[in-house]
C-alpha cells in the first residue's frame, strides 16, 4: 500500500493542506512548467529555496520525500550520467571515445539534476498534502469545460474515484489469493524473472473473476439507488476557492517576475 | 394499500433454461415485515431482482404502493425500494461512509444542504455518525452494512428489502443491523422484506413465505412455518434452537400446546407444564 503514489497522502493541519485540489494541482503543473526558464546560479537559488520553503510549510516529514525520490532513483541518475558525459562544451577534463567530462557537462548535469529533483519534490508534495479524492475531485473540476464537448467527465470522474475506493479492496483480496496459492504450495519469491511472473498467472485469474463479479454486484447495487449513468446529479462534495488559494497564486505571480528578473 | 403485491410472476433467465421462479403470488400490507425463506438456488434473489425491476419478469405482474412496474415507472420504483445486498464491500460505492451514504441522493438532485443534513441524520441513526469520514478499508463488515442501511434510510423509501443482507456478518454485526431495522420499521413504519435462508432472522417476520423451487410452498407466521418440520426440512433449512428444542420434546411425548420462537416462551411453558398435567 505504501509503494502506491495515491495512497501516500499524510493527513496535516496546514496551509499547504487546506488549500483546493484545483489550485494546488494547477500550481503544481505551472512550478514544473516554469522550472525550465531557469538558466543561471541565481534563477535554480531562487526555485530551491521555493522548493524547500514550501516543504517546510507543508509540515511534512522528510522521510516521505525521499520515498517519493526512490522508485525514480535510477531514472535519475541515468539521465545525470548521459548528460555529464555526452554535453561538450568549454574546458575539457577527460575523454575517452564518444565520452567527455566537460565545464559545461558538469553544469548541465548538475541543472539537470536539481530540475529533476524539485519537479519529483513538488508532485510528492501534492500528492502528500492531498487526499486521493480531492485531487480526483480536482481533476473532475478542471476538466469540466470539456463537457461542453460532450465528454463524459462524470462518468469519468465516478470512474477514478472507484478505482480509488477499491484499490485497498483488491489489494486485500491479492493477499488472500496469494495465500490460498501458497497453501497449495505455489512459490512466489524463487527462481528467475520468468519463474516468478509464472507463479502470478495463478493470482490474477482468479482476481481477474472476482473482479469482474464485484463489478456486476457494484453495478446491480447502484442502480438500485438510482444510478442511471445520464441524469445530471447533485455533489455532496463542493469544492470551495478560499484566500489561502487566491494568496497561492500571487505567490506564483511574484515567483515568476522573480524569475524572470533573475534569469539571464 | 397493499405496499407490495406480485400476482403469478414467473421468471426464466433465458428462453431455453426452465422457469426459475413459477406462478409466484403473494402480497404485503405497509408496514409489514415478511421474511422470503429458501436454500440458495430456490430463487429467492431472482424474486427480489424481479421486485425493483433489475430483471423484468416473464410474465406476471408486480406493483408497488399501487404502481405497475414497467420501463416507464421502473425509475420511479427504485425511489421507494431500497435494497441490502449480501456483500458489504461489493455495494459500498463511496470513496468515504459519508460519500456512500450521499450517493443515492446525489443521483436523485437533492439539493447540496439538504443531502448533509440527510446524511448526517441518517448516519446517527445507524450510529455510525463518529465514522462519517472513514474509509470503507478500516471498516468491518457489520458497519459496512449499518452505512448501506444509512444510505437507503437517507432516501427515505417505504419499502426496504434485506437480500441476504446478514449473511456475510458476525453474530454482532448481524444483530446491530437487524436491531436497527427493526427500530426503524416501527418508528417509520416501512414495510420490510428479508430475504433469508436464517431461520433465525425469519423468525422476527410477521409473515414467512417459504420459496423452494422457484414455487412458493407455504405462507404463515413464524409460529405456524417453524411447526411444519416436514416442510422445513424439503425446503433445506434448519430450525433455530428453541423451535427445534420444542419439536423434539413434542416427538418424545412431552405435550407442548404450541412450537415457541423464544427461549423465555419455552422456560416459562415448560415450568407451567407440570401443573397442568
Amino acid at each position: 500500500m505504501d509503494k502506491l503514489i495515491l495512497g501516500r497522502f499524510v493527513p496535516g493541519d496546514t496551509w499547504i493542506h487546506h488549500m483546493d485540489p484545483r489550485s494546488k494541482i494547477l500550481i503544481s503543473f505551472y512550478f514544473i512548467a516554469i522550472i525550465f526558464l531557469a538558466n543561471n546560479v541565481a534563477s535554480y537559488a531562487l526555485m530551491i529555496a521555493f522548493t524547500l520553503g514550501v516543504i517546510f510549510l507543508s509540515g511534512v516529514d522528510q522521510k516521505f520525500f525521499f520515498r517519493g525520490v526512490r522508485p525514480l532513483f535510477f531514472l535519475i541518475l541515468i539521465t545525470v550520467l548521459f548528460q555529464l558525459f555526452l554535453t561538450r562544451g568549454g574546458h575539457v577534463y577527460w575523454q575517452f571515445g564518444p565520452f567527455a567530462l566537460s565545464q559545461y557537462g558538469i553544469i548541465s548535469s548538475v541543472y539537470v539534476f536539481l530540475r529533476f529533483m524539485m519537479i519529483i519534490l513538488m508532485s510528492t508534495l501534492l500528492t502528500l498534502t492531498t487526499a486521493p479524492l480531492m485531487i480526483a475531485d480536482g481533476i473532475e473540476a478542471l476538466l469540466n469545460p470539456l463537457k461542453k464537448l460532450h465528454l463524459p467527465i462524470d462518468q469519468l470522474a465516478l470512474m477514478i474515484s472507484l478505482a480509488l475506493r477499491f484499490v485497498p479492496t483488491l489489494m486485500d483480496e491479492t493477499m488472500a489469493i496469494m495465500n490460498a496459492q501458497r497453501a497449495r504450495g505455489v512459490d512466489f519469491g524463487d527462481g528467475g524473472l520468468m519463474k516468478r511472473v509464472k507463479a502470478m498467472v495463478p493470482v490474477l485469474i482468479p482476481l481477474f473473476v472476482n473482479t469482474f463479479s464485484r463489478a456486476g454486484d457494484l453495478a446491480i447495487a447502484m442502480e438500485s439507488r438510482g444510478y442511471n449513468g445520464e441524469t445530471e446529479r447533485t455533489r455532496y462534495r463542493v469544492l470551495q476557492w478560499h484566500r489561502v488559494d487566491t494568496g497561492a497564486i500571487i505567490v506564483m505571480i511574484v515567483l515568476t517576475a522573480a524569475l524572470i528578473f533573475a534569469r539571464n | 394499500m397493499k405496499s407490495i403485491e406480485v400476482k403469478q410472476l414467473s421468471y426464466r433467465y433465458s428462453a431455453e433454461t426452465e422457469l426459475v421462479l413459477q406462478d409466484v403470488t403473494f402480497s404485503v400490507d405497509a408496514g409489514q415485515w415478511i421474511a422470503i425463506v429458501g436454500h440458495n438456488g430456490s430463487g429467492k434473489s431472482t424474486l427480489t431482482k424481479n421486485l425493483n425491476g433489475l430483471l423484468a419478469p416473464t410474465s406476471g405482474e408486480v406493483v408497488i404502493n399501487g404502481t405497475t412496474l414497467t420501463e416507464d415507472s421502473v425509475w420511479d420504483i427504485r425511489k421507494q425500494i431500497g435494497i441490502v445486498f449480501q456483500n458489504p464491500d461489493n455495494q459500498f460505492v463511496g470513496a468515504t461512509v459519508e460519500d456512500d451514504v450521499a450517493f443515492g441522493l446525489e443521483n436523485r438532485q437533492i439539493p447540496h444542504d439538504e443531502m448533509h443534513r440527510r446524511v448526517k441524520k441518517a448516519l446517527s441513526d445507524v450510529g455510525m455518525a463518529d465514522f462519517a469520514t472513514r474509509e470503507p478499508a478500516h471498516l468491518s463488515g457489520g458497519q459496512k452494512q449499518r452505512v448501506a442501511l444509512a444510505g437507503i434510510i437517507a432516501m427515505q423509501p417505504a419499502i426496504i428489502i434485506l437480500d441476504e443482507a446478514t449473511s456475510m456478518l458476525d453474530p454482532k454485526g448481524r444483530s446491530d443491523v437487524l436491531n436497527i431495522v427493526q427500530e426503524l420499521q416501527d418508528r417509520l413504519h416501512v414495510t420490510v422484506l428479508s430475504v433469508t435462508h436464517d431461520l433465525e432472522e425469519a423468525a422476527l417476520a410477521d409473515q414467512i413465505l417459504v420459496l423452494d423451487g422457484g414455487r412458493l410452498q407455504a405462507t404463515g407466521t413464524p409460529k405456524e412455518i417453524f411447526s411444519q418440520v416436514a416442510l422445513i426440512q424439503r425446503a433445506g433449512l434448519t430450525l433455530p434452537f428453541v423451535p427445534q428444542l420444542s419439536e423434539d420434546l413434542k416427538d418424545s411425548g412431552i405435550t407442548l400446546p404450541e412450537t415457541y420462537l423464544s427461549e423465555e416462551e419455552l422456560i416459562s411453558a415448560l415450568w407451567q407444564l407440570h401443573l397442568k398435567m
